[in-house]
């Protein structure tokens, strides 16, 4: 890119307070993500103590299924730890390389990062919105 | 040393390619925001008609593991009043993740710097929300093993 075209660019710019703000969101990020994985190892924990069984609750009389005996499936939650995991991946992507690129002055990165964070919310999204439908499906189901 | 080409004196500039990228992260913050709308409307409705869905089951299924829902009024004011305080602790993201799309999507077209800090400042909002609930819950969540964990040394010292 011509240095010259720079004098004349009329483009948005980083500028010290914005770097203030993406320095706490980058914090805050990366809060959330080690937050998360700590949850997810308490809950493969929690699994490996009960040894992949809940104490089964009261079992109504004509209804059976795991989800009322209390069983914990298994491999449905080290699924979900995994899908977790995957997901924030990517906000720990964003939230590693987008205050380095900032200080940096690097737009390279500082443009890649917000791609990390925008594969973060289009994953969440998309399982948001399946969790939804199953929801509308349940509850139009019960109806 | 050689500065980067893109950057100028003053701080970084967002070149062509950032802009896209930031323009996509709103795009997909904003339907996460609406999603997360929706949810949270779901959320209060469930809420709301909780009494009439228990007893729907109970009708439904010959008998319930909570009792005769329908009959306690109390019970479904009290679901009720936490489904509602749930979407209420879910919306407020949604609110700054949705108002970090509007302005970064308003801040790139019209070039003004002003809107572009304020919609980093409501994405760091949204982040530490997200956070502080994040830290709670697993505050909640320590606790209730160490409760399970003393429950059972106890039981077994018995």
């Amino acid at each position: 890119m011509d240095p010259q075209s720079d004098i004349f660019s009329s483009g948005l710019k980083v500028d010290a307070t914005a770097k203030e703000h993406i320095r706490g969101l980058a914090s805050w990020a990366m809060l959330v993500v080690a937050a998360t994985v700590l949850g997810y190892v308490l809950n493969i924990a929690g699994l490996i103590i009960s040894g992949g069984n809940e104490p089964a609750g009261p079992q109504p009389e004509g209804f059976s299924g795991a989800l009322l005996s209390g069983e914990k499936n298994v491999a449905g939650t080290i699924i979900t730890v995994l899908i977790g995991l995957a997901v924030n991946y990517f906000l720990y992507r964003f939230a590693s390389t987008v205050n380095g690129a900032a200080t940096a002055a690097n737009s390279e990165k500082f443009g890649s990062s917000f791609r990390h964070l925008r594969i973060y919310f289009a994953i969440t999204s998309i399982f948001m919105m399946l969790f939804l439908l199953i929801m509308l499906i349940v509850v139009v189901a019960l109806l | 040393m050689e500065q980067n080409q893109d950057s100028s004196l003053f701080g970084l500039n967002v070149d062509q390619a950032g802009r896209a990228h930031l323009a996509e992260a709103a795009r997909w913050a904003r339907f996460l925001a609406i999603v997360g709308f929706v949810f949270c409307a779901l959320i209060v409705l469930v809420g709301l008609f909780f009494g009439s869905l228990m007893g729907t089951l109970s009708g439904r299924y010959g008998g319930n593991p909570y009792g005769d829902v329908t009959a306690t009024p109390g019970l479904t004011a009290v679901m009720a009043i936490y489904y509602v305080v749930v979407a209420l602790i879910y919306f407020f993201p949604c609110l700054f993740l949705f108002r970090f799309a509007t302005k970064m999507k308003l801040s790139l077209a019209s070039n003004d710097q002003e809107v572009l800090n304020t919609s980093f400042q409501n994405l760091k909002a949204t982040f530490r929300y997200m956070g502080i609930v994040t830290i709670v819950m697993l505050v909640f969540v320590i606790l209730a093993f160490l409760v399970a964990f003393l429950g059972a040394m106890t039981a077994a010292t018995m």
